[in-house]
């Protein structure tokens, strides 16, 4: 893979420099090449039927790869792991399946190692589960950052896993169906650092004689440019402390609460405050939130959504509501509800993440996030296209 | 971006060759173009529909909000892929009523991948969401949203925060 494009490196074009063939190979040709077909990779499970212990965070494998454009996936040797082979950040999703024939609950994570740290799972949509079908299938969302890579497979390379979780007591396998199987993307979205706070490039046409290039025109319509797409908006925040509560509701409110997420794994653009987050520029923008929770022997159903005010969805506040599942009626059992989709935000537009719970009893609950415990309630944004 | 552009070719830069406006526009300002403007499709459905139980239904989403591109059949209910590469996509559906079980997927070109499957959504909110990146060949895989109940149900469009959506965004070159 050494022939691929690497992240690209935008320069500052001074007065009267000479601008040569090679620099504009490297910086813009190589920069498309790159932009245009960043690191990827989708797997899937759709013929092994692993079987996932009991209580035990599982990493997939990956019999199946639909796309890995930068090699950082075998099959045939450590078929659950995706090594970075580019540096940056990473959108990571996995979808799993319990072939469940007990009652319980089930889930699907984001598991790795990010900058040489310590293996780390995060968990995502955590439903009940029952012994009769329809099997329970999960969705998770995590942003995860590679910075050492390169080398497939080596002791120090970061790498990214999908994971599975039976809460069934005992093992079972995950559904390798026609239309439902565990199934993993990994998607390059931004350089690991780089120049921040620029506005979404404009491409003007290029001037025509008698006007000629300035260097002003050049480092906006091409240093600039180049440095945005390589460094485009991104945020992810994360409740990490305990107190907070998710009151109990009856009826789905049009607005729901705005959670608190105080802790931040990523933020190039300053855009956020404890998990209330204004667009900087203008464009679209995936979003994926989940709202964790600890459940009473009492509880009904829990939702995620998300809180927007923007022009193009109403002009007032509102939520946008994702998953709605019921609830596992245990005292303490962990709940996560999930969100995601792709929204037109304008510039000053805002976010955050809203939950909504119902509790027969009308008993609220403890909304989950301390970093230690793998459930955790999160909000990412990522910039995907003007 | 006045006009959809197709996905570009990866620009060369000839040694000893003066470039004109012309190259300029080619070899950059239409190459950056795409890669800021990317080819992108949302939808959502606000007149409710019936989703008869057992098989996998299409959702028939009724608002068209972004198809710069053209791709949407209002009568299939299915986005085209103008061009080959990647496609990153999200769907999300709500039920009104309250099937035991509802399962909420990705259907490209006739093959349905479902994302999440609450066994047991919640009678006020019962939703799930879809996440999936594909490739797909242009001018021939298509794409659509999918959901399936085991109980004939109502899909909920009663606020805007529940309206069945589908988006799409071109991801890259997908080879």
């Amino acid at each position: 893979m050494s022939n691929l494009p690497t992240v690209p490196v935008a320069p500052d074009y001074v007065n009267e420099q000479l601008i040569l063939a090679p620099g504009l190979r490297s910086s813009v040709g190589d920069g498309i090449a790159f932009l245009l077909s960043p690191p990827a990779f989708v797997g899937a499970q759709t013929n092994t039927l692993q079987g996932v212990a009991p209580s035990t965070l599982t990493a997939i494998q990956w019999d199946t790869e639909s796309y890995d454009n930068y090699g950082g996936h075998r099959i045939a040797t450590s078929s659950n792991t995706y090594y970075g082979m580019i540096p940056g950040w990473y959108l990571c999703t996995c979808s799993s399946f319990i072939n469940s024939t007990t009652n319980g609950d089930a889930s699907s994570g984001i598991g790795g190692v990010q900058s040489g740290g310590a293996n780390q799972q995060y968990m995502g949509q955590r439903i009940p589960m029952g012994a009769a079908p329809p099997v329970p299938g999960t969705t998770s969302a995590k942003l995860m950052l590679m910075t050492q890579t390169g080398t497939f497979g080596g002791g120090s390379n970061d790498y990214i896993q999908g994971i599975a979780w039976n809460g069934g007591g005992i093992s079972q396998s995950l559904l390798n169906g026609s239309n439902q199987f565990p199934y993993m993307t990994a998607t390059w979205v931004a350089a690991q650092s780089g120049t921040s706070s620029l506005p979404v490039p404009v491409n003007a046409a290029w001037p025509v004689p008698p006007s000629y290039i300035t260097t002003s025109f050049i480092n906006t319509n091409v240093s600039n440019a180049i440095q945005f797409l390589t460094y485009p908006p991104i945020y992810e925040a994360f409740y990490n402390t305990t107190g907070q509560r998710l009151a109990s509701v009856t009826s789905v409110p049009s607005l729901g609460p705005t959670m608190l997420l105080n802790s931040e794994t990523v933020d190039n653009y300053n855009a956020g405050i404890n998990g209330s987050w204004t667009a900087p520029v203008s464009g679209l923008y995936y979003a994926y939130g989940q709202i964790a929770v600890s459940n009473h022997a009492t509880s009904v159903s829990l939702g995620a959504g998300l809180n927007v005010n923007s022009s193009n969805y109403g002009g007032t506040p509102l939520t946008l509501w994702g998953s709605g599942q019921q609830a596992t009626q245990i005292t303490s059992a962990i709940n996560c509800a999930v969100v995601s989709r792709h929204l037109r935000l304008n510039a000053g537009d805002t976010l955050s993440l809203s939950a909504w719970q119902n509790d027969s009893g009308a008993n609220g609950v403890n909304v989950l996030g301390v970093l230690t415990n793998n459930w955790s309630s999160r909000l990412i944004i990522v910039w995907r296209s003007a | 971006m006045s006009t959809p552009l197709p996905p570009p070719a990866v620009p060369v830069f000839p040694a000893g060759y003066a470039p004109v406006t012309a190259d300029f526009t080619n070899l950059i300002q239409i190459p950056m173009q795409f890669a800021t403007n990317r080819i992108v499709f949302r939808a959502n459905q606000q007149t409710t529909q019936s989703i008869t139980t057992g098989a996998y239904r299409i959702i028939t989403y009724d608002t068209v909000l972004e198809d710069p591109y053209s791709g949407w059949n209002s009568g299939s209910h299915q986005w085209l892929a103008p061009y080959t590469g990647l496609y990153e996509v999200t769907v999300f559906c709500s039920i009104a009523t309250n099937p035991a079980s509802l399962q909420v997927g990705i259907g490209i070109t006739g093959t349905t991948i479902v994302g999440s499957q609450p066994e047991t959504p919640s009678a006020q909110l019962g939703g799930a969401i879809a996440y999936g990146l594909y490739a797909c060949t242009g001018g021939q895989d298509y794409i659509q949203g999918i959901a399936q109940v085991d109980n004939t149900s109502s899909t909920d469009v009663s606020a805007i925060g529940r309206y069945p959506r589908m988006e799409i965004v071109y991801a890259g070159r997908g080879n």
